[in-house]
């Protein structure tokens, strides 16, 4: 029997680790040119001063050790629900069962593909970050479009690395959807004492290169910004077009049941880009966690044996770069709201558990990451996160 | 003794460097690391760490 894992992030290749060796033969598509990375240091790639080492997953030998057929810069085209697929270079595979796990893609606004500049970056894949890594030489300006967590992490290790950075940001606070109003302003004032310039209630309506080889930003309320280049950061997008042509279900994302089964039966998806009831946030670690268990379901679908149903959890944001920390879980604190600060006095820090009742409804923190193991046990094991409106469902970490 | 991975972004815990910006001493065994020490990386626990290899 053949299984066939479209897509080689965390959620498709622990998911290949899994079926494999199991008397089942995997192939593993991957529409990238380079081995399976792992994404969440493609910023250090980018801005970092050191060279990378470990950013592959795997070394090429380890796949064809395990059984795992690698094809690298093989995009799959379409499916269909016999399991039947396509690749771009015109060739047809039929497999047994299918995983999609083909992840998300940057946001591309309206601005960008207007514009003909070719100072703007994305920073989603391995060559994203090599191309940001080209163009940094000391003494240039970067403008980061987008002040969720990949643009603080961005602007952060930029400055490290001598340049100047600006942060252009719609909303009128810094993670305003994660973190309540003092905390946000806490979390401006940490950005700004480490050098980081923030253009907040900002909305860019055009970049433009400029006849001297430099990048405008244009923006709704304040003076042009002169950069560089432009790193765009403007969270996730989805395309689920694969899954919607062979009439399998999708809402923003392609849809699953408990068991990460789609509507068509032996279709898998896990990572990024399934979705239960609603969409949760893109994490790594819960990509990881449902390829392990999306791979355990395919073994048993073709066993015609129970499947593991997944449970789906609240997934934190959290960001950490030397001594800047930040974390996110549960409910984000109104301000009639039962919030207990760790630390009363401290102007540098403000840890904060949200009450509902007596249920730990959320936990915030900027400045200390202290004691967050602790804190986040306590919040999970309550599981108010079931019954509280506006936790479970929580947009997380890349639309911030 | 022995080198972890974190399973998540691949941070190396190297037991002969230890963590020094998180006051975790050079020649600190994985075992030995406090049960709060999370990936100076990515964030995420001890349980998503594997042994190299
Ligand atoms: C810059 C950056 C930093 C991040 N930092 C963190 C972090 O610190 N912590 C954290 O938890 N998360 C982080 N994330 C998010 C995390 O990387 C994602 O949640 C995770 O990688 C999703 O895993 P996945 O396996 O679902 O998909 P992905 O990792 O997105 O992998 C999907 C793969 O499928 C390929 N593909 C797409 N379509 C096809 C097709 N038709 N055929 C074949 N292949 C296809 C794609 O090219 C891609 O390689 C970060 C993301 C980015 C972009
Ligand atoms: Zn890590």
């Amino acid at each position: 029997m053949r299984v066939g894992i479209i897509g080689a992030g965390p959620a498709g290749v622990a998911a290949a680790q899994v079926i494999a060796g199991k008397g089942v033969e995997v192939t593993l598509f991957s529409a990238e040119k380079v081995l399976p990375y792992y994404r969440p240091r493609l910023p250090e790639l980018a801005f970092g001063n050191k060279q990378l080492d470990n950013i592959f997953m795997h070394k090429l030998e380890w796949y064809a050790e395990k059984g795992i057929d690698l094809r690298l810069d093989s995009k799959v085209k379409t499916i269909k629900r016999d399991f039947e697929i396509s690749l771009k270079n015109g060739s047809n595979e039929k497999f047994d069962a299918l995983v999609i796990a083909i992840g998300g893609g940057p946001v591309i606004p309206d601005f960008c593909k207007r514009s003909s500049s070719k100072n703007i970056f994305p920073l989603w894949t391995y060559s994203d970050a090599l191309h940001i890594r080209e163009q940094i030489k000391s003494n240039k300006k970067i403008a980061v479009i987008g002040g969720g967590v990949i643009g603080i992490e961005a602007a952060l290790r930029a400055e490290d690395n001598d340049l100047r950075v600006v942060i252009i940001e719609k909303t009128k606070h810094l993670m305003s959807r994660n973190f309540a109003k003092h905390a946000s302003e806490l979390i401006e004032k940490q950005l700004r004492e480490r050098n980081v310039d923030l253009l907040l209630d900002n909305s860019v309506t055009a970049v433009e290169d400029t006849p001297d080889n430099k990048t405008l930003v244009v923006m709704e309320h304040e003076n042009g910004v002169t950069c560089n280049f432009v790193v765009l950061s403007l969270g996730a997008g989805f395309d689920t077009s694969l899954a919607y042509e062979a009439g399998i279900k999708t809402d923003r994302k392609i849809l699953v049941d408990k068991n990460m089964q789609t509507s068509s039966p032996g279709i898998f998806a896990a990572g990024d880009i399934a979705q239960f009831s609603r969409p949760t946030a893109c994490s790594a670690k819960e990509s990881l966690q449902q390829g392990k268990t999306v791979g355990l379901n395919v073994l048993a679908y073709l066993n015609n044996e129970k499947m593991k149903i997944y449970e789906v959890q609240p997934v934190p944001v959290r960001f950490k770069y030397k001594d800047f920390e930040i974390y996110s879980i549960g409910k984000v604190p109104k301000i009639d709201d039962d919030e207990k600060r760790l630390d009363a006095d401290d102007l540098k820090v403000y840890r904060a558990c949200i009450y509902e009742g007596s249920v730990l409804a959320g936990v915030q923190m900027v400045g200390s990451n202290k004691d967050i193991r602790k804190y986040q046990e306590q919040f999970l094991l309550a599981k108010a996160w079931e019954n509280i409106k506006g936790v479970r469902h929580e947009k997380g970490f890349e639309e911030s | 003794m022995k080198k972890y991975v974190c399973d998540v972004c691949g941070y190396v815990y190297d037991p002969a460097i230890g963590d020094p910006d998180n006051d975790i001493e050079a020649g600190t065994s994985f075992d030995a690391l406090p049960d709060d020490w999370v990936c100076p990386e990515c964030g995420v626990g001890k349980e998503d760490f594997s042994v190299e290899d």
